[in-house]
């Protein structure tokens, strides 16, 4: 048995699959594509400028009837659109990837995918809900400031038990595996470069 | 425009489509799962058909979007990979034993074999298979061209060793 034998046989292979078929099945799948990039950025884009003008409202009507923890939590509120903007714009712009390079570059880069995802989790979720959590104490501190001390007080540790159990559930729950799951196809994904350039 | 992309397109495919679905067969074992991943090819050239600016030979163009979605395909279905199965699993239910054994070749062993090796080597041996040169090899998977011979050499001695025991048993 030689090389030479292995390579005739395997050129001579019978391709069973019906190229015309999936040709036609191919049109289908790339307008749901399109509809379904579309409808996405086009609804994000819609409930961002909602938020955006819905808190702009908040603040314009009740501003002159609060203090500045008031106005201090709009810029927070803001704040966060902006990081989430930036991150959800970023993981986007990991989405057009160039399949058409070499792929050890194509490695590479997936690599830096996997890292900013691992990052968002990591990190940005993080940072988001710092932001969330002082927004939101901010904004309830000056709207209850007519209730009682203990009204006041009881309404702020609500919102931070429920902001860090839910990101608590979330972290130790679905992220974990979300990571697990990412740490995985990175080592793979460093194996098979190695593999592939060294 | 669109009918040029779609000329173009069919031109490729009728072009490539053997090596393309070849190159499926290599990377992964499971037949109906290569048709999946065949069809994913076809979608992801017809995807970035658009962005191709003739920097790279076409064949080598097509042949870096294959191997890459194969790539992908794998890392977003972990489950695909092929796990060497032991062999009664791997024996052919008893109606369609007779055919199968008649069936079996070369080639079946040959798939088989492929899919034993490590995954950067499949794809590397499927472009080998496929009668690329060393600098083509090295132009899609972006090996250093000085290390492709060593590393093809290598695992084509893998691949007839494996072929050997296959045949043995």
């Amino acid at each position: 048995m030689n090389f030479e034998d292995l390579q005739k046989s395997w050129q001579n292979q019978p391709i069973n699959v019906n190229t015309d078929l999936l040709k036609s099945t191919l049109q289908t799948k790339w307008q749901q594509y399109q509809r379904k990039l579309f409808f996405r950025i086009i609804l994000s884009s819609i409930g961002l400028f909602i938020a955006m003008v819905g808190i702009g409202w908040v603040y314009l009507s009740f501003h002159q009837e609060f203090g500045w923890p008031f106005t201090l939590s709009i810029a927070v509120m803001y704040t966060l659109m902006l990081v989430y903007v930036c991150a959800y714009w970023k993981s986007y712009a990991f989405k057009k990837e160039n399949l058409g390079t070499s792929s050890g570059t194509y490695i590479s880069y997936q690599l830096k995918k996997l890292n900013w995802q691992r990052k968002i989790i990591t990190l940005y979720n993080w940072v988001y809900l710092a932001l969330l959590w002082l927004a939101l104490v901010l904004y309830l501190w000056e709207v209850t400031r007519s209730g009682t001390l203990i009204f006041r007080w009881t309404a702020l540790l609500v919102i931070t038990a429920y902001l860090f159990s839910v990101s608590l559930w979330n972290r130790f729950k679905k992220q974990k595996k979300q990571l697990i799951e990412i740490d995985e196809i990175i080592t793979d994904l460093q194996h098979m470069k190695s593999q592939l350039i060294d | 425009m669109f009918d040029q992309q779609e000329l173009l397109f069919n031109e490729l495919v009728k072009t490539h489509h053997g090596s393309i679905y070849r190159i499926c067969r290599a990377y992964l074992y499971d037949v109906s799962l290569a048709d999946d991943l065949y069809q994913e090819i076809l979608f992801q050239i017809w995807k970035s058909i658009q962005n191709f600016k003739g920097e790279a030979k076409v064949g080598t163009w097509i042949y870096r979007i294959a191997v890459n979605t194969a790539i992908n395909f794998n890392l977003k279905n972990k489950r695909y990979q092929h796990i060497s199965l032991p062999n009664f699993i791997q024996i052919p239910q008893e109606d369609t034993l007779l055919e199968k054994q008649e069936q079996e070749s070369e080639l079946d062993q040959l798939c088989y074999c492929i899919s034993q090796l490590e995954t950067s080597d499949r794809l590397i041996i499927s472009l080998v298979l496929e009668d690329k040169s060393y600098k083509d090899i090295a132009e899609i998977t972006g090996t250093n061209i000085n290390n492709i011979g060593v590393k093809i050499s290598r695992i084509k001695v893998r691949l007839l060793k494996l072929m050997e025991t296959k045949s043995r048993a």
